[in-house]
């Protein structure tokens, strides 16, 4: 898997597509900051969508990083297309992380908040910027070429599903009581935006289990991909 | 090595929705089977390969594997230029094919050796000619040497250097006991390999022995064409088995065999030949 990752890492580094999304991230969190002082909670409520956006952009690059005669001859000696995908995956999430680390140290560091962050702001943070990342990924993931053949609709279908995900709470409050439920079936960026929100109020175990849940819903949807992946191999629908 | 089949397919049809592009493919290969597989362009070559690469699923069928650990080295029919030189390209493969690093790092070494680029192994890939690209693809196929080599398309817009090359690569892959699978459209290069060639014809798969045995003794085929010398000379060396004789208008006849006339009239249409008229005749009663 280190390999294949790394083989991966190659690519997209060398591909420069990494660039545009990394680049408007690092400058919009310096923009953001500029002005200061700036709720800690709050900011970091705002980094989390930020990245959350931006990790649904590198895993919908980095799904398609391969040519499809390149995909067949690493998929022949990787063994396995799902071993392949989840390494697509874990790249995708992985090259977050450093992201992620920037948006919680950039502004405690160079003093950009009202006060400054405790230990367990910072590490809840960190963990709830990795957690909507793997949301993101987890969501792009199902927008490549192999289930949508075209890159316009798809990107339009991923775009309404971003907006969707970041709006549930506005989605929630318009619908009726007997279908409110449903929205539980969205991403739950949601729980990790209002525990931002609450956070003085939440307890320990609140603060997890909004963490948890963003992971397991990343995780269920990333492998039923694998699962339909593993079906369908290199298919297409045309001949 | 073991008399254990390698790949077998039963009956395996594929479909993609109402069209179904092979049906009832059986085929088995053993180690050491060299089977060329020709048809024209949409008729199901690179698909029958991806199946027996297990690239894609099928839609009905059976595909049999002699041993699970069986190594498969598949050569599509172009590797896209990449940002990287051929050594670093073939490092990530083998490591991802889990081959051990020292032996990997002889075997790079020796593959370049083999396909004559040490001298382009700082090269980035994004300036190798298609002819390097190819030979970078069929060395990422046989970096962890293959019981089974499939190659989709392996001559295709090669020079003849390369062609010559490439083929003499195949015949020493060959003998060390590789199976090999292939879908070519040159029609000299299949006879080169020592093979056995099945045509695909509406998704059928047809062993050309059997084919010509029954077409050959039925039909004939009479084609009158203008062309020049040269292409004359050219054709009448890859045809031995037809006939010709000029007529009026300083036009050519040839006559020639189900098996070989549709690569004589591409052939002829490729040297710049002119086809004046085409005839199908019953040969014997």
């Amino acid at each position: 898997m280190i390999s294949l990752i790394s083989f991966l890492h190659t690519c997209f580094m060398r591909s420069y597509r990494y660039g545009p999304p990394t680049f408007i991230y690092i400058l919009g969190i310096i923009f953001v900051y500029s002005v200061v002082p700036n709720p800690v909670m709050d900011s970091y409520a705002f980094s989390t969508i930020f990245l959350f956006i931006v990790s649904t952009a590198l895993c919908y690059m980095i799904i398609e990083i391969e040519t499809p005669n390149q995909e067949s001859i690493t998929l022949l000696h990787s063994g396995s297309i799902v071993k392949l995908y989840l390494g697509k995956l874990l790249y995708s999430w992985i090259f977050t992380f450093p992201l992620a680390l920037y948006a919680v140290l950039y502004p405690a560091v160079l003093h950009r908040f009202d006060r400054s962050p405790s230990l367990e702001e910072l590490s809840v943070a960190f963990l709830y910027h990795i957690a909507s990342s793997w949301l993101g990924v987890a969501l792009a993931c199902w927008f490549g070429s192999k289930f949508i053949r075209s890159r316009v609709i798809s990107f339009i279908v991923l775009s309404v599903l971003i907006v969707t995900t970041i709006s549930v709470q506005a989605i929630q409050n318009s619908l009726p009581d007997g279908v409110k439920k449903a929205v539980l079936l969205l991403p739950p960026l949601h729980t990790t935006i209002e525990t931002y929100m609450n956070y003085e109020t939440a307890t320990l175990f609140t603060k997890l289990v909004v963490a948890g849940s963003s992971f397991l819903y990343g995780a269920l949807v990333a492998a039923l991909f694998l699962v339909i992946i593993h079906r369908r191999k290199l298919d297409s629908s045309h001949g | 090595m073991n008399n254990q089949a390698l790949v077998t397919l039963t009956e395996v049809t594929k479909q993609y929705g109402d069209r179904k592009v092979l049906t009832d493919i059986t085929i088995t290969m053993n180690h050491g089977d060299c089977f060329i597989i020709r048809g024209s362009n949409g008729s199901g070559k690179s698909t029958l390969l991806r199946i027996v690469s297990g690239l894609i699923p099928f839609t009905s069928g059976q595909r049999i594997l002699g041993h699970p650990n069986i190594v498969i080295g598949y050569t599509p029919d172009r590797l896209p230029p990449l940002r990287m030189t051929s050594t670093e390209y073939l490092i990530h493969m083998g490591r991802i094919s889990n081959v051990p690093r020292k032996a990997l790092r002889e075997r790079i070494i020796e593959l370049h050796g083999m396909f004559n680029l040490e001298q382009h192994a700082s090269l980035k890939m994004i300036h190798f000619s298609k002819g390097m690209l190819q030979k970078v693809n069929l060395m990422q196929a046989t970096l962890n040497m293959p019981d089974l080599l499939i190659l989709d398309e392996p001559f295709s817009g090669l020079d003849k250097e390369s062609t010559e090359h490439l083929l003499h690569s195949l015949q020493q892959i060959k003998a060390s006991g590789t199976a090999i699978l292939a879908a070519v459209h040159e029609p000299l290069l299949a006879s080169q390999l020592q093979s056995q060639t099945y045509w695909l014809r509406q998704g059928i798969l047809v062993s050309e022995r059997g084919e010509s045995l029954l077409k050959d003794s039925m039909y004939s085929y009479e084609i009158v064409c203008h062309m020049k010398q040269e292409t004359l000379d050219r054709l009448t060396s890859l045809f031995k088995d037809m006939t010709w004789q000029r007529v009026s208008g300083g036009s050519i006849r040839f006559t020639l065999s189900e098996r070989d006339y549709r690569d004589f009239l591409m052939e002829c249409l490729q040297s710049g030949g002119e086809i004046i008229s085409l005839q199908r005749k019953e040969s014997r009663s």
